[in-house]
């Protein structure tokens, strides 16, 4: 960044792109029409929402009429977990999501099963793999949605979406997928993965915050979340946020590109992280060692606190997370970790590293020589070093 | 009808680990590979999301009858070398 700070927390938020700040600036200028007013300037702004839908549809492989434009992914998320269940009330009330899904997730399965939806949570490996034995057993039961995260914003380990959408399909579970953190470091085909309802959210890939996406396939059984006047085609309500909208499109149609390239620039980093901080000794590298959305680095140190490390590294200019941002106001460790059976010595230990496209080798490097440092500092400074020796 | 075994080497076959057309095909040539799970274990093809298994799948199916049909023709050439040689009954 201009002032020297390197910025490692693209898993929390990202820069919005240029592209996106300068369509969203025309927007706000001059596009400030409400869509659904029929004079010329409250249809210019529908032409521009229509054209951000067919980016966004262009990025996933759906239709343009299964978009439907949000607030967040949280609110996509409450809106399939919600809707899917309010569609099918009558008939089934079982929902499946895993034990390392985002606190939005849970959060839904906890409100859901407070009102008597039966919830069950599916358990993953200590590289954070789900279990697919147990997913058959619990399909068995009939859930009437099973929703399951592509990549893991924590670990970047990526679960066997496809297969799991198929056997949960043939059980005549309607499947959500939370696809958050992978865009524009996998390829997101909603044939292709064969699921029923999929959440974005834009400041994740270099769009504005309060503006996500909800795919809805054509024919999937969900109601809508957030009612109002009939707008999104009825599935939710609320004038839209015009330039967000416009902001995401264009940044959709940038992540839709040059996937290789970043794949391949984002996968020197990771292996450049993880070579350098595996030099640093009582260390652990959390999630498979393949299989991970290349740029997300969770790693733990032994006896230390993983926030305790980024406030060192941030007085240094490093911006790096412990564990998600959502939960690093919260106590407690990580509950992915904690899914995957990191041992409590390393639990709050977690530091997660996180590249962009715009990520320099030489951030990196600056960036591990810091851990490096503050982890040393730590150890000998913290009176927590001794934890877990007891 | 086009051959998946056809498409572009470089292409990327397998976006979850970042394996290519072309080293998925020399994979299950090299190693027999009947099923994704062995491709897997051999190149990392497969091992994420799995929705390119179909693709693999299909690749597997291409390679093993143009193992087949190479299959035949040595058979027919060794057929007809032996034979000549034997005096043709069989
Ligand atoms: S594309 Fe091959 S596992 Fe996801």
């Amino acid at each position: 960044m201009s002032d020297g700070t390197i910025y490692l927390d693209n898993n929390a938020t990202t820069r919005p792109h240029p592209s996106v700040v300068e369509a969203m600036n025309q927007v706000l200028g001059d596009g400030f029409g409400n869509p659904s007013s029929i004079h010329g300037i409250g249809e210019a702004a529908r032409h521009r929402v229509e054209g951000a839908r067919a980016q966004v549809a262009g990025l996933i492989g759906a239709r343009e009429t299964e978009i439907v434009f949000t607030s967040c992914a949280t609110e996509s998320i409450n809106t399939a977990m919600r809707g899917v269940v309010d569609a099918a009330r009558a008939e089934r009330s079982r929902v499946l999501i895993t034990s390392v899904e985002h606190e939005a997730v849970h959060d839904v399965g906890t409100w859901l099963s407070s009102r008597g939806v039966e919830v069950g949570v599916l358990p993953v490996d200590g590289d954070g793999v789900l279990d697919m034995d147990r997913l058959d057993a619990e399909l068995a039961h009939g859930p009437v949605l099973v929703s399951i995260m592509l990549a893991n914003n924590e670990t970047g380990v990526i679960t066997p979406v496809a297969e799991v959408a198929r056997r949960a399909r043939d059980a005549g579970a309607t499947v959500h997928v939370d696809a958050v953190q992978a865009v524009g470091k996998l390829v997101i085909d909603v044939e292709t993965l064969g699921v029923d309802l999929l959440s974005l959210s834009g400041h994740k890939f270099h769009a504005p915050k309060g503006v996500g996406v909800l795919f809805v396939r054509r024919g999937a059984r969900s109601r809508p979340f957030v009612i109002g006047a009939g707008q999104e085609g009825g599935r939710r309500g609320g004038t839209e946020n015009v330039p967000g909208i416009v902001g995401i499109g264009v940044a959709a149609e940038h992540m839709g590109s040059g996937i290789e390239g970043r794949r391949t620039h984002l996968g020197s980093l990771t292996a450049a992280i993880e070579e350098r901080l595996l030099a640093i000794s009582d260390v652990r590298i959390n999630g498979a060692r393949e299989g991970r959305v290349p740029g997300t680095v969770n790693v733990c140190f032994k006896g230390i606190e993983g926030s305790a490390v980024v406030l060192t590294a941030a007085r240094e200019g490093v911006c790096l997370s412990a564990g998600s941002a959502c939960a690093a106001a919260q106590y407690g460790g990580s509950h992915v970790l904690e899914a995957m059976g990191v041992p409590f010595e390393y639990l709050h230990g977690a530091v997660r590293i996180s590249c962009c496209e715009t990520t320099t080798m030489a951030e990196v490097e600056r960036a591990c020589e810091v851990i490096t440092r503050s982890v040393a500092y730590l150890r000998t400074m913290d009176p927590s070093t001794s934890l877990g020796e007891s | 009808m086009t051959r998946r075994l056809d498409t572009d080497r470089d292409k990327t076959l397998c976006y979850c680990l970042g394996v290519r057309y072309g080293r998925v095909i020399d994979t299950i040539r090299g190693k027999e590979c009947t099923s994704v799970k062995e491709v897997t274990r051999s190149c990392k093809a497969g091992g994420g999301c799995r929705s390119c298994h179909p693709e693999i799948e299909d690749l597997i199916t291409e390679l093993r009858e143009e193992r087949t049909a190479a299959g035949g023709i040595i058979k027919g050439i060794i057929g007809r070398v032996f034979g000549r040689r034997t005096g043709g009954s069989s």
